[in-house]
Parts: C-alpha cells; structure tokens; sequence
C-alpha cells in the first residue's frame, strides 16, 4: 500500500500533446477514478504509473519516491488489462502463480498464495484450465486474482469491465469495490463510464484533452461540477447545458423566462440543470419534443431548445408531448448552476 | 421446377469456377502422382518406346537394400538436421533484432527477407565463389582445406547445409517476424509489471506464444530440406555427389530421371521419400503440436 503522485506529468507523442502538466495526488489506500472520454490521457496517465509509457517531463512518485526511471518490474504495482491479457498458453494456477515466480518464493508458499487468491475470487475450481477454456468474466478474475496475488502497493485497472455484458459488470463492480476495501490497496481505475466512477471511486479525477478537469468525491462532482464539461459529463444523463442570458433575477431565452436566475450579473450563460430540475410547464421557453426513452417508472424526454438538447426526466404516468411535439420547460429547483459560455468555468 | 433449373445452373457455374484450379490439379498433382505409381510397380525402360513389364514390388525391395539408398537417406537427414534447427533458431533470433524499433532496421528487414527470395542458383553461384579454392573468400582468408571443401566428404555436406540454413533463414526471418508483430502487446507488457525481466519475457511469454509460428516453421523447414538437391547438382555434380556425401534422395530422383535414366527406381525413391516426409511429418505434429498454444 502506498501514496501516488502525478508531479506535473506531460507526454507528447509526435506532435500530440496527451497529457498536459498532470499533478493529482492519491491517498494510501485510496480508491480513484480517472474518468474521461477517449483519447483524453486517462489510460496513458495509468500506463506512466505502471511504467510503460514515460512521462515527457514531469515525475510518477509511489511513496514519495520518484518512480520515473524505474522498469515496471521494480515498480511493485499490478494491473488489470481491457482485454485482461492472460497468458494463454499458461493455465489458471499458473497464472495467477507468474508474479511469485519472479521472486524468491518457495513452491509451497507460492501454491498456497495461488490457492488463497483463486479461492477469494471463486476461481479454485478452474485453476487447472487454460484461458481459452473460460468466459469473459472468470477471464477477469483470474486477472483480478494475478493482480492481488503478491500484495503490490498499488492496483491500476485499465477499464477492466468493458468486455463485459451489462449484468456481469455491475456484479463485477461491486466486486472489485469489495475486493480493493478489503485489501486497502491503493487503486487508480481508468474508465470512460461515468456509472462506474460514481458507483466505485472514492473520489474521481475527470479529464479532457489531457486536462485534469476536477478532483472530487462523487457527490462533489454530480452537485458541484467545476465547469460545464464535468456537468454534461458527469451523471446519467449528463447535466443539461442550455444558452440563455441573466438579468434581473431571470434567466431568459429570448424573451422566455427559463427560471429565476441569480439576483446580480447580466450576459450571456450556459445554464446547467440536471434533467430532474427541468420540468414540461407551457409558460416555460419553447422546445420541440424529439424523442421519448422508456426507462420503466420514469421517461426520458429528449427535446431542443433552438440549438440546445435536453432530457428531461419525468415519470412514466405524468402526461408528456408526443414527439414532434411543441413543449413549454422551465427550470425548477435549486439545482440550476451558470456556466461561462466561453470558457466553460462555473459562475455561480 | 424453377428452383430445381436454379440449382442446377447454380452448381454448373461451381464447376465452370472451379475448373481452372482443377485442371492445374489434374495436370500438374494428380496425374504425376498416378504416374509415380505406375512407374513404381513397372520395370520401364531408359528409352521411350520399348516395352516396360511388371515388377511389382520387387523394384522397391531392391532399393531398399541398395547402398547407394542408404547413404542417401543419411545424407537427406543429414542435411534436415543441420539446416532445420539452425534456421529456425537463427531466423527467429534475427526477427526479434529487427523487431526494436531502432533507426534503419528497415534496411535490415529486407536484407534479411531478401534470402527467402533468392534463387538456389544465385545462392550456390555466391557460395561457390566464396568456397572457389583459387578466386573465392575462404582461401583469401586463409581457409583453404585440401581436398578442397565441395569436394572433400567431411566438408561437402556442410557446405551445402549453410546454403540451404541461408535460404531458410529468410523464410524463417519472415514467419517470426510476422509473428512477434501478431502478439499481443498487453500480454508482454503484463509479464513486464509482473515483474519479468526482458529475457524472462522473452523465454517465458514470447516463445510459448510464437509456438505455433516456430511448430510451422520446422514443419515446412522440413519439408524443404528432404526435397534439396540444387545446391549439390550445381556445385557438386552427379559424379562426386556420391563420393563426398551429399547425394541426397531427392537428387538421386532427379540423377535416375536425367543423367542415367531409370523412371522406375525414380519412382521408386520418391515414394520412398514421400512415405519419410509424411512420417515425420505425423510425428512433428504428433509430439511437437501438443505443446503448441493458439492464442485463442
């Protein structure tokens, strides 16, 4: 177990700059979540920790030692690939036995870990088959069981969930969540799905175009996003973004008022409202309904403000716009939150 | 009824598509091999138009116990066993240099590819005028045995197996390279944060995960090296082949067609060199396959 540090990492490759200046810090024991879409440095970020990507300039410290130069094999850190990379002409136990065999490990203690590690994780029956002979998810045990077999200081887990079916991965998340409070290990879990950092980090780091966004806990990040790109990102759905101007203690679109708007400012804002604080009210501004998501108890609707999209999230016996529909939506609640238009940054 | 037309015409223009193939297969596979048999159960004579008589098995017995048989069949294993093992070592070990990603490997790449290319004539012609014992390399450098090395028989044989290992060699550079570019990355860099070193990796996750490529390669290095005799006809001759060791089945075939015409004991050696090549080829897929892993 142990603390991870980013100190100002950067990588380029070529001409593309992936990671700008990252400095973010992980707890012992920590959970984290680097969340962000494709291609905004989160799985390069964790491939720097397990050393194999090296960071343009900048430092990877493990414990307050910097780790920069070190080959992966000094590093004492396990990782969980995507594809979960077992060694296929390997089987279970041997597997899961490799880390051990690259110490000075007797055989009997490296049988009895192998032993504890695949019984933690419902392997014990399997232990003598071959990669090939498993499903998806005892693939991504067996991964699992690699990963915590010799107690690394730190786990990095390259969105290890997303080979597999839906009821599969939500069983697997609260199993990992378990595992890593269980064992305390110091965990950096890279993912895309916005479910899955709020329902497994500690706390999440959110990232785009190789920029740490914010650095919260979930709670933190759905109710108080530091600007407009958390907000959309964060959550399911995202939080409605809506172009509309303030003044006196209205946010209008056009001449519509959406809601009341702080007492102070005036200008242009983008308008953050969680689907749930958007409701269908004709003295509201215009919308056309364009789509309608069935979810069981509650509908999504998914309308157009001029050029913004929206959901609104209502329950499924409250009565709706067909779609094609014009509508009236206001903002109610006192989860509306004002953007910058330009820059992104909160207001309010 | 209009299905039935529909198939027919269906199936008549399988077969229009498929005629080319098979015709190069009847003219060029299938007749040859019925041929060989015909050959082999009669007593042909050296010049066409004279009759030929049955001799049943007894053409095959006879070579069997010939010497000249035997030396040959320990020259073409020979030849295998210095050639196959060498090859498949060296090629892969090439294919892993080339594989760094390092300023100019590409020159390297094609180099390396060329010798699968080449033909046996170029490669006996280099050769030759490396071994040549008054212009070649070898005597320059002061190598110069006496007899000279394509005619001495401790020498010959090895000679000709370094002209066949640089031919395979290409070939062999070509399979692992292709090979090693087809691995998994994450598996090799799984086995790097589980705490192998390059060499581990290398002995313990890259050559399991090449077995098929290596199990491939020794098949068809095989194959290969118990048909060779171009090398030998033309830097050793069919009068000295015998003398310095190198007169391999296949060659022998190839002498009892051309140089001393007799199609039955031609017939006779290459079915004989066929039933040998397919057991050992059974028995590399026998012993060697099963510790092959296919990835998935």
């Amino acid at each position: 177990m142990a603390t991870v540090a980013f100190r100002s990492v950067a990588k380029q490759f070529g001409d593309k700059s992936v990671l700008k200046g990252l400095d973010l810090e992980i707890a012992d024991g920590e959970f984290l979540v680097l969340l962000g879409p494709s291609g905004c440095g989160k799985t390069t970020a964790l491939r720097m920790v397990a050393g194999l990507e090296s960071p343009t300039s900048g430092d990877i410290e493990i414990d307050g030692v910097a780790v920069t130069d070190l080959p992966p094999r000094e590093r004492d850190v396990a990782m969980v690939f995507q594809s979960y990379a077992l060694y296929p002409h390997l089987s279970v136990a041997k597997n899961i036995e490799f880390p051990l065999r690259q110490t000075q490990m007797s055989k009997a203690e490296r049988a009895a870990k192998v032993t504890e590690a695949a019984t933690m994780l419902g392997l014990a029956d399997l232990v003598h088959r071959k990669p090939r002979e498993l499903s998806g998810g005892q693939r991504q045990r067996v991964a699992l069981a690699r990963a915590i077999v010799r107690n690394p200081v730190c786990f990095l887990m390259d969105e290890p969930l997303s080979n597999l079916d839906a009821t599969l991965r939500a069983q697997t998340r609260s199993d990992i969540v378990t595992l890593q409070r269980r064992l305390g290990t110091t965990t950096i879990f890279v993912t895309h799905d916005q479910v899955e950092a709020m329902t497994m980090g500690d706390r999440i780091a959110v990232m785009h175009e190789g920029v740490l966004q914010q650095v919260g806990t979930p709670t933190e990040l759905f109710f108080n996003p530091a600007n407009a790109f958390v907000a959309g990102f964060v959550g399911n759905p995202g939080m409605n973004l809506i172009h509309a101007a303030r003044g006196d203690g209205e946010l209008r679109v056009g001449e519509q008022s959406l809601g009341a708007g702080p007492a102070t400012g005036t200008g242009p804002v983008l308008v953050g409202v969680r689907a749930e604080d958007l409701v269908l009210d004709p003295s509201g501004v215009d919308a056309i309904c364009t789509g309608v998501e069935i979810l069981g108890a509650e509908v999504h609707l998914l309308c157009s403000i001029g050029e913004d999209h929206v959901v609104v999230r209502q329950s499924a016996t409250a009565p709706r716009p067909g779609i094609g529909e014009a509508c009236g939506l206001r903002a109610a609640g006192n989860g509306v939150l004002l953007f910058d238009p330009t820059s992104g940054q909160r207001l309010s | 009824m209009s299905r039935h037309l529909d198939r027919t015409k269906e199936a008549g223009l399988a077969y229009l598509l498929i005629a080319p193939a098979l015709v190069l297969a009847v003219v060029f596979i299938i007749y040859p091999f019925m041929r060989n048999f015909s050959l082999f159960l009669y007593h042909a004579p050296p010049y066409p138009g004279l009759p030929s008589h049955f001799a049943g098995l007894s053409q095959f017995t006879t070579m069997l116990t010939s010497s000249t048989f035997l030396q040959g069949l320990e020259a073409t294993l020979l030849y295998t066993v210095i050639v196959v093992p060498t090859g498949v070592l060296l090629g892969l070990i090439l294919a892993v240099v080339a594989h760094q990603k390092l300023k100019g490997m590409a020159i390297y790449r094609t180099i390396f590819a060329t010798t699968a290319v080449s033909s046996v004539a170029v490669a006996a012609v280099i050769f030759g005028t490396f071994m040549n014992p008054v212009l070649g390399l070898l005597p320059w450098l002061g190598i110069n045995p006496n007899p000279p090395i394509l005619q001495s028989p401790t020498w010959a044989m090895l000679a000709m197996g370094v002209i066949g290992l640089w031919q395979f060699m290409g070939l062999s550079f070509i399979l692992f390279s292709a090979g090693l570019q087809s691995l998994p990355e994450e598996v090799l860099e799984a086995a790097r944060i589980d705490g192998a070193s390059e060499v581990g990796v290398f002995w313990r996750v890259t050559v399991p995960l090449l077995s098929p490529t290596i199990f491939y390669a020794i098949t068809v290095g095989t194959i290969g090296a118990m048909y060779t005799f171009g090398q030998m006809d033309l830097l050793v001759g069919p009068f000295s082949a015998q003398y310095v060791h190198v007169n391999t089945l296949a060659y022998q075939i190839y002498q009892y067609v051309v140089t001393e015409p007799n199609p039955g004991l031609a017939a006779c050696i290459s079915i004989a060199l066929f039933i040998i090549t397919a057991v050992i080829t059974f028995v590399n897929f026998r012993f060697l396959e099963r510790r092959v892993t296919y990835a998935n």
